[in-house]
């Protein structure tokens, strides 16, 4: 191989990396700007949208209505790593470009069961750059049109990608939040389940596992 | 071959390369970080 040829590829890895590492960042601090604007005026108007469906005299399980994908769903707070971004609807490519995505097949965050939110690692933002630094008991905040949710941390695992049960539905109401692990590789992923401890349905979940438990007895 | 006809050819070639060194990119960029989803 020739000189020339060694530095024209030397050239194209420097022009990749520089693309993967600072352009992304910049593509995805301008969609950030625009829905954190967008999902103010979204969460107001969801909010006058929002349903009960619960049994009179008992806790009443509050919903919301579906978000299309690509759309601004929530916003996810988690102060120990100084993240405050914006949730979208969906968890394809061009969504995750966005900011993290929800999967659409899981819970909204709030809800009974396991919502799951994914984000970048060290691309497009890097929202979940620092996640490995959560331990149990963090807190995490996820704000949707019922209201802010907050969440401890239960477990910090290492998966593989493969490893769907980790999105599996888990009785009461959890957050899981799933990024590439280690930084710079797609090998794995690194997971963080969190257990709701406040937020507008608590009770009702409270309620619906207490009902559980002692129907299990 | 005049001119122009060969600027305009190594104009397009030049975009046809931006574009194909875009998708590469995005392909290779899987590689580093794919976003964090679960696949089955």
């Amino acid at each position: 191989m020739s000189g020339w040829t060694l530095i024209g590829a030397a050239g194209l890895v420097l022009v990749f990396l520089v693309y993967q590492l600072f352009v992304t960042d910049l593509i995805n601090a301008r969609s950030q700007a625009t829905a954190a604007v967008e999902l103010e005026g979204f969460l107001i108007e969801r909010r006058a949208t929002t349903t009960t469906t619960g049994v009179a005299r008992e806790p009443e399980l509050l919903t919301e209505p579906a978000v299309p994908v690509g759309e601004p769903l929530a916003r996810i707070e988690i102060p120990k790593i100084k993240l405050d971004d914006v949730v979208f609807e969906g968890t394809e490519r061009a969504t995750l470009k966005l900011g993290p995505g929800h999967m659409p097949e899981t819970p909204f965050p709030g809800q009974p069961g396991n919502a799951v939110i994914s984000g970048h690692r060290t691309t497009y933002g890097r929202p979940f750059y620092d996640l490995d630094q959560l331990v149990v008991g963090d807190e995490i905040r996820v704000e949707t049109a019922l209201g802010v949710n907050t969440y401890e941390v239960r477990e910090v695992l290492i998966v593989a990608p493969t490893d769907m049960w980790v999105a599996e539905s888990i009785p009461g109401a959890w957050l899981t939040l799933t990024t590439c692990h280690p930084r710079f590789s797609a090998a794995q992923r690194l997971v963080i389940q969190a257990e709701l401890v406040d937020g507008p349905n608590l009770d009702y979940i409270q309620t619906l596992l207490a009902s559980a438990s002692m129907s299990a007895e | 071959m005049k001119r122009w006809p060969r600027v305009v050819l190594f104009v397009v070639l030049g975009l046809v390369g931006i574009v194909l060194l875009f998708f590469l990119f995005e392909w290779a960029g899987n590689f580093l970080d794919s976003g964090g989803t679960l696949s089955g």
